[in-house]
């Protein structure tokens, strides 16, 4: 490889380096946005539901590359995180029936 | 349609980029294929929590605009036949990447990726319909 080959692949690996840092660091800057506002709800008024969505899934691609990057994901790990997936899928199902069901019953109260 | 149904089409482009460039990357290495199938779980995941906090927000406002228990029951059980077909997407997505992770070839893999690109660009357009 020459000199010339040689200062370009450095730069090209320095870029990918910073950008990667920059991915980190977007990730941990969103969950902290995401820890404010999610547990009361404080910032509705200035993200829409999108907006909120879109900084979970930008937590859930760095959360993955985070990972990737220490080499520690195992297909173990993989087909329990697909169990627990559908399992939660049913279980927050199931509780927006009883919180649909108790909305309902507080408007329209059941006779008796 | 409230602003909360309004179409908003962002967060299923964002995931089917997301998916749509492991399909590209996906390969026979094992450890891309566990790292494809990881980040696609995390996709599909993220798109479910969208599906359920949508479902709640919705159904609430049916019951919400409802004026008579009757209505809200009708209302909701119409809804219902929609979401049952997006609840079972996602479950029927997690079923192929359940397989996917205990096979080794590519086609288990394409599929269970083309599933879950499939299953968020439905929900998506259920948002937009409704």
């Amino acid at each position: 490889m020459s000199a010339a080959d040689n200062s370009q692949m450095s730069r090209i690996l320095a870029i990918a380096d910073s950008s990667l840092h920059a991915l980190l660091a977007i990730g941990s800057a969103t969950r902290g946005v995401l820890a404010v506002a999610s547990p009361d709800h404080k910032i509705p008024t200035y993200a829409s539901d999108d907006v909120l969505g879109i900084l979970r899934a930008v937590v859930a691609i760095v959360d993955v590359v985070e990972q990737g990057l220490q080499g520690n994901v195992s297909i173990a790990d993989v087909q329990t995180d697909i169990a627990n997936a559908r399992n939660d899928l049913k279980a927050t199902l199931a509780a927006n029936d009883v919180a649909v069901q108790a909305a309902e019953d507080a408007k329209f109260p059941p006779a008796g | 349609m409230s602003s909360r149904n309004a179409p908003r089409p962002f967060l299923g482009i964002l995931l089917l980029g997301f998916i749509g460039a492991f399909i590209t990357v996906a390969s026979c290495n094992h450890v891309q294929r566990v790292d494809t199938l990881h980040a696609s779980v995390a996709a599909v995941k993220t798109a479910r929590d969208q599906f359920t906090d949508w479902d709640k927000s919705h159904r609430l406002e049916i019951v919400d605009a409802a004026k008579t228990r009757a209505d809200a029951d009708a209302a909701l059980a119409r809804y219902q036949a929609k979401q049952k077909a997006i609840a079972d997407g996602f479950a029927l997505a997690f079923e192929f990447l359940a397989v996917a992770a205990t096979q080794t070839d590519d086609p288990s893999l394409q599929a269970a990726l083309a599933k879950a690109a499939e299953i968020v660009e439905a929900f998506t357009k259920l948002k937009g319909d409704l």
